[in-house]
């Protein structure tokens, strides 16, 4: 840094006194901030309107998850891992089960198995349609949120149906799944998809081939192609960058390896082409649920399991992933023998995205662009400090 | 005597009158917009609950004198601005000051808000009025042209002599008849001004939590909120004064102002916000040359 008022040999006639130069600010953005996902929040150092340095803060959430489990029951966990991820709730939910099911040898009975695709997916379906919320509202596109929240709000009512609950499921549970279908359940899910599909081309006329959100968020936050892989990114954000890679295919489980569907994938790998494979994958995720309403065979959805309160689970550890709509996650579990689990710890998408990914992309974008290209990572903050 | 009592009613009344019909377009613009985002959208005079509160709110913090006074010149300039703008039945002030003199007056809502925020130092607030200030050269220009053509082709620069000449022959002679160039470079001024999208940078939520209006709380955001509901009713009574042949009677007023409010939130309703240099590019790009193109048509005697 040069000094303000320098004599003609160079020293400071004022030394300590900042240069004119430092043009460098601070703004601190979140948790309380609109521009913000979730409670989460961003250091940032600008010059002007860019951005020079980024830093994130994740702290506003941490209900220390992983330790929690080690201290209850294999079955009270199932409560508590929908919550580290809000929006889409039912991979983690799922991948709990399957790793406890891995280590006891449980056999899922195939029905629950279908009912667990479906739910996967319906969560899925219902995360892409927040996210094009909230992606919409960082350009000020307010009528996208209004929509398609309240769109989800429809597969909200078929979860409470399902499962009693509208956010937070806690329906998976080791062996299968809490209880069959309601009647008339299956058809009501097609209503909803049928629906969803019909609103598709308004969300396409208002927002995906609106000319500001592309004016706004093409080339915005490219993430280079041969640093993707290098730095763990996984899911839709993956796919955007133009890797064809999905664990529902590449590792596939449930049922999801007797189903027919496509990976999307586009080249560009900025904001505006993650958006847009979410847009992609809305489609396939609704031919994925519509496959399984059609060849779900009937049957059992649970194997009863010993009393939970004393049921101790076998010594070992495993690893599970799964394909969640923010990107791979994965459970790995260490059990001693005992009714509570020696240690969980969650691989989520949202550490790679949320917080390196992130503070990677931010510099040199714009204060504009900030909250823009949070967004179109999609990152999940309760993940992060889990 | 009478019309000095007249006048004395009208000085007091018309502030009263722009809040009053202000109050109705904002809550017409919100339930609009609540309808097209499909919600039921609030009251119909929800703006006039929350000022009320707002004003009711004690205020504990402050920035200074400067801020303080920042908040009597975005009230006062608007308000003041106000009484030039001749409407139906009050057109008294109008003689003593023409187009320029509203155009000087309605900067000064500007010019104090960028006091008042900079003394808060919150660098939300002064993003947001460096932006402010950066669109006012976007829509000021376009907005100041267009008005420069009207008073070149009427040869008069009083906003109530062109109201007069666009009455004498009814919607033939309405400036958006006669010069749809003027009239629509105009309108997306007239977009800008207003601070709707796609040129809503100032407020910009997503980007700087409010920008000026986020040290702003109690009776200070109730003032902002007053002064944006007057200043509702002056921007667009300039518009209809311009190019939509003013009005005869209060009736044929209200009409106008609800109708060119329904085609700027139409598009506000519809996109998103540009980022502040495409706003400012968009306004030097398309409003500007066509305010120009108009300008030159005139001067060459076209139309």
């Amino acid at each position: 840094m040069s000094e303000l008022v320098t004599a003609n040999d160079g020293s400071s006639l004022m030394p300590g006194a900042k240069s004119l130069e430092n043009r460098e600010y601070n703004l601190f953005i979140g948790p309380n901030h609109p521009g913000v996902e979730g409670n989460f929040a961003l250091k940032l150092t600008l010059e002007g309107d860019t951005i020079v340095k980024a830093k994130t803060e994740a702290g506003f959430l941490h209900r220390g998850f992983e330790k929690l489990m080690e201290e209850r029951l294999f079955i009270q966990n199932i409560a508590i891992v929908c919550r580290i991820c809000v929006p889409d709730p039912d991979p983690n939910e799922e991948n709990y089960a399957r790793a406890i099911e891995a280590l006891a040898d449980i056999e899922v009975p195939r029905r629950a198995q279908f009912i667990r695709v479906l739910v996967l997916e319906l969560s899925r379906l219902a995360s892409h349609l927040f996210t094009f919320g909230g992606h919409a509202g960082t350009i000020g596109l307010y009528t996208m949120p209004n929509w398609s929240i309240s769109d989800r709000d429809r597969i909200l009512d078929l979860f409470e149906e399902l499962t009693g609950g509208r956010v937070y499921h806690i329906y998976n549970m080791p062996g299968g799944v809490r209880r069959d279908f309601p009647a008339g359940f299956a058809s009501r899910v097609r209503d909803v998809l049928d629906y969803i599909e019909g609103r598709l081309p308004d969300y396409d006329n208002l927002f995906f081939n609106n000319r500001i959100l592309r004016k706004r968020a093409v080339g915005i936050g490219v993430l280079p192609r041969e640093r993707a892989m290098e730095w763990g990114t996984t899911g839709p954000n993956l796919r955007a960058a133009g890797f064809a890679h999905d664990v529902r295919k590449d590792d596939s489980y449930e049922v999801y390896n007797e189903l027919e569907f496509d990976i999307p994938t586009l080249k560009d790998s900025d904001a505006y082409s993650r958006l847009m494979i979410r847009r992609k994958e809305v489609v396939q995720t609704i031919g994925i649920i519509r496959q399984v309403l059609d060849k779900i065979p009937e049957g059992p959805v649970w194997n009863k399991q010993p009393n939970p309160l004393k049921w101790r689970v076998p010594a070992g550890d495993v690893y599970v992933r799964s394909e969640s709509s923010k990107g791979e996650y994965a459970y790995y579990m260490v059990s001693d023998g005992g009714v509570r689990p020696y240690r969980v710890h969650v691989r989520g998408a949202s550490v790679t995205h949320g917080v390196h990914i992130l503070e990677n992309l931010l510099v040199g974008t714009r204060i504009e662009d900030a909250s823009q290209l949070m967004f179109s990572l999609d990152a999940c903050p309760p993940e992060v400090d889990r | 005597m009478n019309s000095v009592i007249g006048l004395v009613v009208w000085i007091v009344f018309y502030p009263l009158i722009a809040f009053t019909v202000g109050v109705f377009l904002g809550g017409y613009g919100r339930k609009f917009t609540a309808r097209v985002q499909r919600r039921v959208g609030p009251s119909w005079i929800q703006p006039f609950f929350d000022v009320i509160k707002l004003m009711r709110k004690r205020t504990n913090i402050s920035h200074g004198y400067m801020h303080d006074i920042s908040l009597m010149m975005l009230v006062s300039g608007t308000m003041l601005s106000l009484y030039f703008i001749p409407v139906p039945g009050f057109h008294y002030f109008s003689q003593f000051g023409d187009f320029v003199v509203i155009i000087y007056l309605l900067l000064i809502p500007s010019l104090g808000m960028a006091l008042g925020v900079g003394e808060t130092a919150n660098p939300n607030g002064s993003i947001g009025i460096s932006r402010a200030l950066q669109m006012l050269f976007g829509y000021e220009v376009p907005f100041v042209l267009t008005f420069i053509g009207m008073a070149m082709l009427n040869g008069t620069t009083s906003m109530y002599e062109l109201v007069q000449i666009q009455q004498s022959g009814g919607i033939a002679t309405w400036g958006i008849v006669t010069h749809p160039l003027l009239g629509i470079a105009a309108l997306f001024a007239l977009q800008g001004m207003m601070n709707e999208k796609p040129f809503e940078v100032i407020i910009a939520p997503h980007e700087i939590a409010t920008g000026p209006m986020t040290e702003m709380g109690g009776k200070y955001m109730g003032m902002m909120f007053i002064q944006h509901l007057i200043n509702l009713f002056v921007e667009l009574t300039i518009y209809a004064n311009l190019f939509l042949g003013g009005a005869k009677n209060w009736f044929e007023l209200l009409f106008k102002l609800f109708v060119l409010f329904t085609l700027i939130l139409s598009v506000n309703s519809v996109f998103g916000r540009f980022r502040t240099d495409d706003a400012m590019r968009f306004m030097w790009k398309i409003p500007l040359p066509l305010a120009a193109i108009g300008v030159v048509g005139i001067m060459l005697g076209i139309g």
